[in-house]
């Protein structure tokens, strides 16, 4: 296989490599993608949950080559003196060096606390945090979520979403009482009770590449010419709760021709989940 | 109890929390091993090299931000994840000898014994320099003269601390190996305990919070050299000796296993 | 159903600017709407470190504070949304190898303050005198739990909503958004309904961003004369 440009000639490899952006736009130009994807075409997406023992809540989750685990720890602490009854939920996402060159060692890079913030603003109205009360004013369950990409290739959001609500799914907390005398919190994992979801998330990523084409759940090296992106979560009814565009301009109608699609996508993700 | 230091780089839940106390745990040997393994017998490995990496036949894979070379380790519940970059440059380029470098990571949800900080703990440099001595003397580093080899490495699982430290060397040698850094040797590590005059090998989190010594001993078979060995606790002189030598039998055997497993990985 | 501040559904508040306030800065405004003000002050092109250092366009940076405390992901998430939006209004290719940094801080939060940070951007860069493409302006929109739509929502507003919709528009192009967030639980009808108030209520804010411009240079310009 080989590509021309001119009189020269490259093994596929080479040209990928020395001028990725005339590589993509070949592929895109002829309505297709550099894997063989058509433009509304999502990766195959795998769930597995209770993957890690030492968690509370567990999550593994594959699009495509994109890998995430979510774990769900959870530990005892007083509640906050406005909100009594009211554990907490926090929600961070790790983007190492070891998933993806792009990211730099040290402290959390812009993009993954971005990310991270994102996820909190989503999942916030989605567990009930009454549920994680022990003992009103007293003592509640403070759940730590935290996702660890293992493979970054593309779509880091949407993979961030499934993970973390496939292992929210996943908790088991464990039958607390707090003894009033001691103040000690004892807890039975005999007796664990699911955490009970008040609304499931399903995301549905897009990407507007090299300004004109605008495809589902891009890989890393589409995301890499991307000048755009829209992000479509849906819930569990078909309603939205968030879409979130980035960047340039994506016509009005596409916006709502991508709702469409991500409902379709809804309903892959739903499966996958099962 | 965990004290979570405010980071304005990450959501922050309440400053204090704690671990509720548990029903407690039953001796780990009351009747044998819990999952019935022999005194000297290391559990089960699954390995797989390159998931993170580019495969040479894979097109859709992106090139430019895959590392050099991957693992996936498993050792019964333990689970370790690396990525290996370089020969690449390197930030002291003066130097003859290219440079090893090790970072080592538990996932905030990786350890049953308490909730990880997202803050790099001092537990976490100091494994992560063992790591560059266990593993440095094996690589060829004047072939790579002012070039850095970087190792990421991230504990997802794991169950027994020394065994955990055992699992990483053992996934950042087959990383090695995926990257084609050239090396003398593989280095295949294995840990012990000592639980009432008796090592236990390979312990688990449970059996290793009950044993009075560890030991942990990193070794290259093919050359019969040891490159690193870390014991705690108490022991007479005669045990470690015992001790020694078991250890480096049954890293003859991880060893094996490694290798079959990189074979696999060659032929497929 | 009146609101709590007695203004129409489809009101917004009293707009309020002042260009160039800042004179150690190369360019900065000051933009309110009722209690909301964000101030706006650029930098730019400065040097930039060699590790930002772009060859073929200027490398643009966003720092947003906020009013109370210091900066946290909230702010960071802020931030990202600035810069990707401005990111391509700005034309960098003109100063390449170069920094323009916007700095964002707020003086006072009453609801809808990532819009008011977007309009104050925008008249900040023009201040400036950097180059731009076109110019942005954002408002905001709260969808009540009685199901009534309002513009330019306080914070009052805010925390009782069902869902809150920002949309940024540019003066070029009318049909397609520069900017969406919309966040909490709505429907497809909800989120156009929102759409059609925010560009009505955008085209507003271009009419005051013009005139605010306007008659700064005409007071620069008999200054000079």
């Amino acid at each position: 296989m080989a590509s021309t440009t001119g009189q020269l000639t490259f093994a596929i490899e080479t040209f990928k490599r020395i001028h990725p952006v005339e590589f993509q736009r070949r592929f895109l130009s002829q309505q297709t993608r550099h894997d063989g994807r058509a433009f509304d075409e999502f990766r195959n997406t795998q769930v597995v949950k209770g993957t890690i023992s030492t968690a509370h809540g567990s999550s593994t989750v594959r699009i495509g080559n994109t890998t995430m685990v979510c774990g769900i720890k959870a530990e005892v602490s007083e509640p906050d003196v406005s909100r009594p009854n009211e554990g907490f939920l926090t929600t961070n996402i790790d983007l190492s060096p070891m998933c993806s060159a792009s990211y730099r060692p040290g402290a959390p890079s812009e993009e993954a606390q971005v990310c991270s913030e994102h996820l909190f603003r989503l999942f916030s109205g989605c567990v009930d945090l009454a549920a994680l009360c022990i003992e009103k004013g007293q003592a509640v369950w403070a759940l730590a979520a935290d996702v660890v990409c293992l493979k970054s290739d593309g779509n880091i959001m949407d993979a961030a979403i499934i993970a973390l609500l496939a292992a929210l799914e996943d908790v088991q907390l464990p039958q607390a009482s707090l003894d009033s005398v001691t103040g000690v919190v004892s807890a039975d994992k005999t007796m664990a009770k699911r955490l009970q979801l008040q609304r499931r998330l399903f995301p549905a990523s897009f990407s507007l590449v090299d300004d004109a084409y605008l495809v589902a759940d891009a890989d890393d090296a589409e995301e890499r010419l991307a000048t755009g992106s829209l992000l479509v979560v849906l819930d569990g009814n078909g309603k939205l709760a968030n879409v979130w565009k980035r960047g340039s301009f994506i016509g009005r109608d596409a916006i709502a021709r991508c709702v469409e699609e991500a409902q379709a996508r809804r309903n892959a993700v739903a499966k996958a989940l099962k | 109890m965990a004290t979570n230091a405010m980071d304005r780089r990450r959501i922050n839940g309440p400053q204090r929390t704690v671990e509720p106390i548990y029903s407690k745990d039953t001796d780990p040997f009351a009747s044998g091993r819990k999952d019935s393994r022999s005194l000297d017998q290391v559990r089960p490995i699954y390995m797989k090299t390159g998931p993170l990496s580019t495969q040479a036949n894979d097109l859709s894979a992106s090139s430019a931000a895959a590392a050099s070379g991957s693992a996936f380790y498993e050792q019964g519940n333990i689970r370790v994840s690396c990525a290996v970059y370089g020969p690449r440059q390197g930030r002291k380029s003066n130097t003859r000898m290219g440079s090893f470098d090790c970072d080592f990571r538990y996932a905030p949800f990786s350890c049953s014994w308490k909730k990880r900080s997202h803050v790099r703990g001092a537990d976490e440099k100091e494994i992560s320099l063992m790591l560059e001595h266990a593993i440095a003397p094996a690589i060829r580093l004047d072939a790579y003269p002012k070039a850095c080899i970087d190792a990421f490495v991230t504990v997802i699982e794991s169950d027994g601390k020394s065994a955990t430290i055992a699992a990483a060397i053992n996934c950042i040698s087959a990383a090695l190996v995926d990257a084609g850094i050239e090396m003398y040797d593989s280095v295949a590590a294995c840990s012990m305990g000592l639980w009432e005059s008796q090592w236990v090998a390979d312990c688990s989190q449970a059996e290793e919070n009950v044993s009075s010594s560890t030991m942990i001993i990193a070794y290259m078979p093919s050359a019969d050299e040891v490159t690193y060995m870390l014991q705690h606790g108490k022991t007479s002189p005669d045990q470690t000796d015992q001790a020694v030598q078991t250890c480096i039998n049954m890293c003859t055997r991880v060893y094996a296993v490694l290798c079959r497993g990189l074979q696999a990985s060659i032929s497929e | 159903m009146t609101r709590p501040d007695r203004r129409e559904t489809s009101q917004i508040r009293a707009l309020h600017c002042a260009l160039g306030q800042l004179n150690r800065a190369d360019g900065s405004a000051q933009f309110s709407a009722g209690n909301t003000s964000v101030i706006c002050g650029i930098y730019g092109p400065v040097d930039v470190k060699l590790y930002d250092e772009k060859l073929d366009r200027a490398h643009i940076e966003v720092k947003f504070r906020p009013d109370i405390g210091v900066p946290m992901t909230k702010d960071k998430w802020n931030e990202s949304a600035i810069r990707s939006t401005f990111e391509r209004e700005i034309i960098g290719q003109m100063h390449p190898r170069t920094l323009v940094q916007i700095n964002i801080q707020v003086r006072q939060n009453d609801g809808s303050v990532d819009a008011a940070a977007i309009n104050a951007t925008t008249l900040a860069l023009v201040d400036a005198g950097i180059p731009l493409r076109s110019m942005v302006a954002a408002a905001t929109c709260a969808v009540c739990a009685n199901g009534n739509i309002v513009i330019d929502p306080t914070q009052e507003e805010i925390s009782k909503a069902q869902s809150t919709h920002t949309f940024g528009f540019s003066n070029q192009q009318t049909d397609s958004p520069a900017y969406v967030d919309s966040r909490g639980d709505f429907t497809m009808d909800q989120y156009n309904s929102c759409y059609d108030m925010c560009a009505t209520a955008t085209e507003r804010i271009f009419a005051f961003m013009r005139s605010a411009i306007e008659s700064k240079v005409s007071k620069e310009s008999l200054n000079e004369a």
